[in-house]
């Protein structure tokens, strides 16, 4: 029999550490749903693991990486959803970096691959302001860092307003209230059957407010 | 501390930055015209090489206010300036400089009965541009330094649950239940 305890904790765990990581909602506009239909799509893991770790003292109960990978998961969709969509324009970048303000228009958010990460900061670094959650450039313009691995040459620079992103909500059986992940553990003899996933649907996706940037050097 | 030497050096004032290093070019390269003046120095070419080493390091600092100044108008003003290919005198100026304070030390060296106020003046020169350059560079070092470390930050996270992925089933799939599973026998 599982420690109650410990399983609430693993909860606890997994949401804050998925809130703390979720990306998705600084670069789109997410509206939360209650009700979905088939063409929503799931992002999250199903491991089966020894369920030792939700039973003896001596283990611990989390499981480090598990909201952060659904959270990334959503930004890895995204960025597959706006580089596979024809509509989308995509051009040759082959100017220097410190250039690129000339392609923001204000309020637009940027999408930077962490290739271009040192240099962007460093040869812009009079136009970024820092303190909040993402950099500023010229105080209007959130500069948003993603792995080389998802966005390799890339530098996506997009309105929140191009994409509506619906996220269905979950009733969490230890904050009581509607989540944005479901957050489940299910026993499966000696093993632990969990599943954390988030259901996301690409309501709308206006090609026009999206720009790609293929850098090439 | 770091703010406070930010602020002195003026590392965040392009112009305050200019300003100061064309002072200090000008106040060098003048130097070098008033050593012809020192009565001190008997010999001429002890002169003429202290005076070299004085010109090249003024005319280092104003080189270096005219990038400074040239990188204001580009980033700040938002100026688009000619992009000319220009061969850069910096190398010249430092062998000129290097040539002029190992011939001044040579002569110093053997010199009867020198005078120590030119070689305090150079060596002050020396220290001041060493300072200068060191807190500089230091700022440029920690700064791409702390840069370098958030990008492998992210880099590694990424890394650290990609390697997690195929352990843990990570999907993106249609979904194919859409009902929510219950936890009641657990909790």
């Amino acid at each position: 029999m599982y420690d109650k305890e410990k399983i609430k904790r693993f909860y606890n765990y997994t949401l804050e550490e998925y809130n703390s990581s979720i990306i998705i909602e600084d670069i789109v506009s997410v509206k939360p749903v209650e009700k979905t239909d088939g063409s929503f799509i799931q992002i999250g893991i199903r491991p089966l693991v020894d369920d030792e770790f939700l039973i003896a003292p001596n283990f611990d109960e989390r499981l480090p990486g598990i909201g952060r990978i659904v959270a990334s998961g959503e930004a890895e969709y995204l960025i597959k959803q706006i580089t596979e969509n024809k509509g989308v324009e995509k051009t040759e970048f082959k100017e220097d970096i410190k250039e690129l303000p000339k392609y923001v228009n204000s309020n637009d958010i940027i999408l930077l691959s962490t290739k271009f990460y040192v240099e962007f900061f460093t040869k812009l670094e009079r136009r970024i302001s820092y303190g909040g959650k993402h950099p500023l450039l010229d105080m209007g313009n959130f500069v948003i860092a993603l792995s080389e691995k998802i966005l390799g040459d890339k530098i996506i620079i997009l309105d929140k307003n191009a994409i509506q992103w619906e996220k269905e909500l979950f009733n969490n059986p230890v904050t009581n209230k509607k989540e944005k992940i479901d957050i489940s553990v299910t026993p499966r003899l000696d093993k632990a059957d969990i599943l954390v996933r988030s259901v996301n649907k690409i309501r709308y996706l206006d090609p026009n407010s999206i720009r790609v940037l293929e850098v090439k050097k | 501390m770091n703010s406070f030497l930010r602020k002195l050096f003026g590392i965040d004032n392009p112009l305050g930055v200019f300003y100061g290093r064309l002072i200090i070019g000008l106040v060098l390269a003048s130097y070098g015209f008033l050593i012809f003046f020192l009565n001190s120095i008997e010999n001429q070419w002890t002169r003429i090489s202290i005076a070299m080493a004085f010109w090249s390091m003024g005319l280092m600092f104003i080189f270096d206010a005219r990038t400074i100044l040239k990188e204001y108008y580009e980033t700040d003003k938002k100026v688009t300036l000619p992009d000319k290919k220009e061969a850069s005198i910096l190398p010249f100026l430092k062998l000129v400089f290097l040539g002029g304070s190992i011939i001044f030390l040579v002569k110093f060296y053997f010199a009867q009965n020198p005078s120590f106020y030119p070689l305090t003046i150079l060596l002050i020169a020396i220290i001041l541009i060493i300072v200068f350059n060191e807190k500089i560079s230091h700022f440029q070092i920690s700064k791409d330094g702390v840069l370098i470390k958030m990008m492998q930050d992210i880099n590694k996270s990424y890394s650290e649950i990609d390697l997690k992925k195929k352990d843990w089933n990570f999907k993106i799939e249609e979904v194919k239940n859409v009902r929510q599973r219950k936890n009641k026998k657990i909790l």
